[in-house]
């Protein structure tokens, strides 16, 4: 792979200078979190250029334009605003992370950065080309990438998809597109997983949502190669509120990648997304999430799928950035055979909170589920997990088990773990075990005794305690986590 | 990987304290409180809980009472039991028995290790028959410094399943951990079932009826909490109140 050489201007200061628009200058300062693409460093932006935006807050007449821009049909645009006014009635959750500090006036709700989606690589501005270069997709890879999604600010820029997934009948496109193109399905299914009273943040999402994925996989179809999709926080103060929705059809399958990056600002940032899920008979649907936020990002998010007969849902959730991230994918188990499998992974350092986790609720009988939550705190950072596990009246002969296992780095660390457990079947059996601890100094002594730095133990056993979730990444994927975690760990001492 | 030429540091082990008599506190009233200790002190905790609510008699013989639970849960009168170790070396162990057959408990343990080289052990065992609702909550706090901390909860539940249609018993458990401190070792466990088939099969095969082999499994299960309780006028008393509790569980049966 050729070495790219990062530009800098001479001046020291912050501001952003004007950028020609083929060499974009970042301008901000890198963060503690390397990528492992050599130059790229979490936290540049390139000089934003937007064509529309809504002016700062939110109001009945943002929401119109949004809807307006997007040329929506009456019942969308009545759907948005019916929202809002839920948005408006719901008073915040009164558990979880501390989210007194979001000041919903101070956020841009919507930007839409250019005109036209394009088709390949080519066709897209050179300085939007370079913020994906940087976030590390290599020309050589796009061959075995069946489909590529990238959003910058609001609006999915570019989207491929290859010949072979059309030709099965596969939708894969940005969400505002499907309603166009495929109102039917569409409105078959949104809102039907997560409506918007659902809590206030599904509310705001369901007013203001612009961009994130449609994927409709038919009957009978296997999506061999892992989906993926770019997310992209740019413009100072914006809001990101995507709206993806996933369905499978009977027998299907397919795995879709879920990865975020954005810039260093001065100021917060709202991330608000809602994912709904259907997953039909006998099909199987993954969902992995690697979300490296921004530290100063407020990541609150709605993820729920519904599987039915013999079908499988496996959500695979890591978490590394942000500042507060609440989220906590559920499975609703509705029909005999169902099964989910919940895998977390939350990494807070200096200042975040991680309150992640999953919800298991099993409605039909003969259904099972399995969650695996490996969390690590390491300096001032906290990291919770939150779970439910219900057993509905009628859900015979349910199994789970839920294994939550917390690794606390230093003294300032904090490690919570809150699950709930609520079974109304006798047949069901119901296990969760958690433990709390820090690294084992037998471990570390044994490995420094056959020669490794204390630093290079501890990232080794680090990387050994999240093994069970990383082994279930993407390649690609697995080495970057393996990599920001030896980055994370170097320097913990002292 | 880069290879080090320090010695590396053996781990540390403490050598174990003789612990000292533990005072006792043998409660089958419900109550609430809150209860302190000091450095080196060791407290057993035993309590029974008190369901609310619910059928008033049920006949001996007919099957469980279809006649609504009087008391919802939250009805339920909460027992909140708190517990914390402030001085070195304190050490706490727990144990509550929960065995109903109709009405709503909610307990809400807390243990919290305010300072390090503390212990604790905290187990519930519930058996819920009839129509009864059971709720525990069991949070184990660590405060930031009370390193050498050692804290485990455990809460089994055994649900008896009623003919299908009929009404179920209930379970809720929220066992809980809020953690500050590292050098630690904390960790709690759930469990939630009813008999395990291959237990009462073995039982089959000794020639027992299937309820001889249900009612030896429901002993043991609550029994086995209480058999270790090394002071034998608490032990006694605990497996007394235990087989009464159970007998009354039986009326229903």
């Amino acid at each position: 792979m050729p070495k790219k050489t990062t530009r800098r201007t001479n001046n020291n200061s912050t501001s952003a200078t004007t950028a020609s628009s083929t060499n974009p200058i970042p301008t901000a300062r890198p963060k503690n979190i390397q990528h492992p693409q050599e130059d790229y460093k979490p936290g540049f932006h390139v000089q934003e250029k937007s064509v529309f935006k809504t002016q700062k807050g939110l109001s009945e007449d943002v929401v119109r334009q949004i809807s307006a821009h997007k040329n929506e049909p009456t019942w969308m645009t009545d759907f948005r605003l019916k929202a809002y006014a839920t948005f408006l009635k719901k008073r915040m959750p009164p558990w979880g992370a501390d989210l007194s500090t979001i000041n919903f006036d101070d956020i841009y709700y919507y930007l839409k950065p250019v005109n036209q989606q394009g088709r390949t690589w080519n066709d897209i501005p050179d300085e939007i080309k370079s913020t994906f270069d940087r976030l590390g997709i290599p020309q050589a890879e796009r061959r075995y990438l069946a489909g590529v999604g990238a959003q910058y600010e609001s609006e999915v820029v570019y989207h491929s998809i290859s010949k072979h997934l059309e030709d099965k009948g596969v939708i894969f496109m940005d969400t505002d597109q499907a309603l166009h193109k495929h109102p039917e399905i569409f409105r078959k299914y949104f809102s039907t997983i997560v409506p918007p009273a659902d809590n206030k943040f599904a509310a705001l999402n369901s007013a203001v949502w612009s961009g994130g994925t449609f994927l409709y996989v038919p009957a009978g179809v296997h999506v061999e190669l892992p989906l993926q999709a770019y997310f992209r926080i740019n413009a100072e103060k914006m809001g990101q509120f995507e709206r993806t929705l996933i369905i499978a059809e009977e027998g299907s399958s397919v795995h879709y990648v879920e990865g975020c990056s954005a810039p260093s600002y001065s100021s917060e940032s709202l991330h608000s997304a809602v994912v709904e899920i259907v997953v039909k008979k006998g099909a199987r649907v993954q969902y992995t999430t690697i979300q490296n936020w921004d530290k100063k990002v407020y990541n609150l998010v709605t993820k729920r799928a519904q599987a039915f007969q013999d079908a499988t849902m496996f959500w695979l959730d890591g978490n590394l950035g942000s500042k507060i991230t609440m989220k906590y994918p559920s499975v609703y188990l509705m029909e005999p055979g169902a099964r989910a499998e919940i895998l977390s992974l939350a990494f807070a350092s200096d200042g975040q909170h991680q309150d992640a986790g999953g919800k298991a609720i099993h409605v039909a009988p003969n259904t099972t589920s399995r969650i695996i939550s490996r969390s690590i705190s390491k300096r001032s950072g906290r990291s919770s997990y939150r779970g439910t596990l219900e057993v509905h009246r009628g859900a015979t002969g349910v199994k789970s088990h839920v294994v939550c296992d917390a690794l606390l780095l230093d003294k300032e660390s904090r490690s919570d773990t809150y699950p709930t457990m609520k079974v109304e079947e006798a047949s069901a059996t119901v296990e969760h075990e958690a433990t709390v601890r820090k690294i084992s100094e037998e471990q570390l002594f044994y490995l420094q005794s056959r020669g490794l730095t204390e630093d290079a133990a501890r990232g080794m056993i680090v990387n050994g305690f999240v093994e069970p979730i990383v082994k279930e990444l993407p390649m690609e994927y697995a080495v970057e986590m393996n990599r920001l975690i030896e980055m994370e760990m170097e320097g913990s001492i002292g | 990987m880069p290879l080090s030429t320090a010695a590396p540091q053996a781990p540390h082990k403490k050598a174990p304290t003789a612990p000292s008599a533990p005072k006792i506190i043998f409660r089958t009233d419900g109550r609430s409180e809150t209860l302190s200790l000091a450095a080196g002190e060791s407290l057993l905790y035993v309590f029974f809980t008190q369901h609310v609510g619910g059928a008033t008699n049920a006949t001996a013989g007919t099957p469980t009472p279809v006649a609504p639970a009087t008391a919802a849960v939250g009805d339920a009168k909460d027992q909140e039991l708190k517990f914390i170790l402030q001085g070195r070396q304190a050490h706490i162990e727990v144990i509550g028995i929960d065995v109903a057959r109709t009405g709503a408990a909610k307990v809400k343990l807390t243990i919290e290790h305010a300072q390090g080289d503390t212990r604790s052990q905290a187990q519930v065992k519930s058996v819920l028959g009839g129509n009864a609702h059971g709720e525990v909550h069991g949070l184990i706090k660590i405060d930031k410094g009370a390193d050498g901390s050692d804290a485990y909860f455990a809460h089994r539940t055994l649900l008896l399943a009623n003919a299908a249609g009929k009404e179920q018993p209930h379970n809720h458990t929220v066992p809980a951990l809020e953690i500050e401190a590292n050098e630690v070792k904390a960790g709690h466990a759930s469990t939630t079932g009813t008999f395990d088939i291959m237990d009462i099969f073995y039982l089959l095969t000794r020639g027992l009826s299937e309820e001889q082999a249900q009612q030896l499994v429901l002993e043991g299960f609550v029994l086995s909490a209480l058999e270790k309780i090394a002071d034998v006028t608490t032990r006694e008393q605990a497996i007394k109140a235990a087989e009464t509790r159970l007998a009354q569980l039986q009326e229903i049966r």
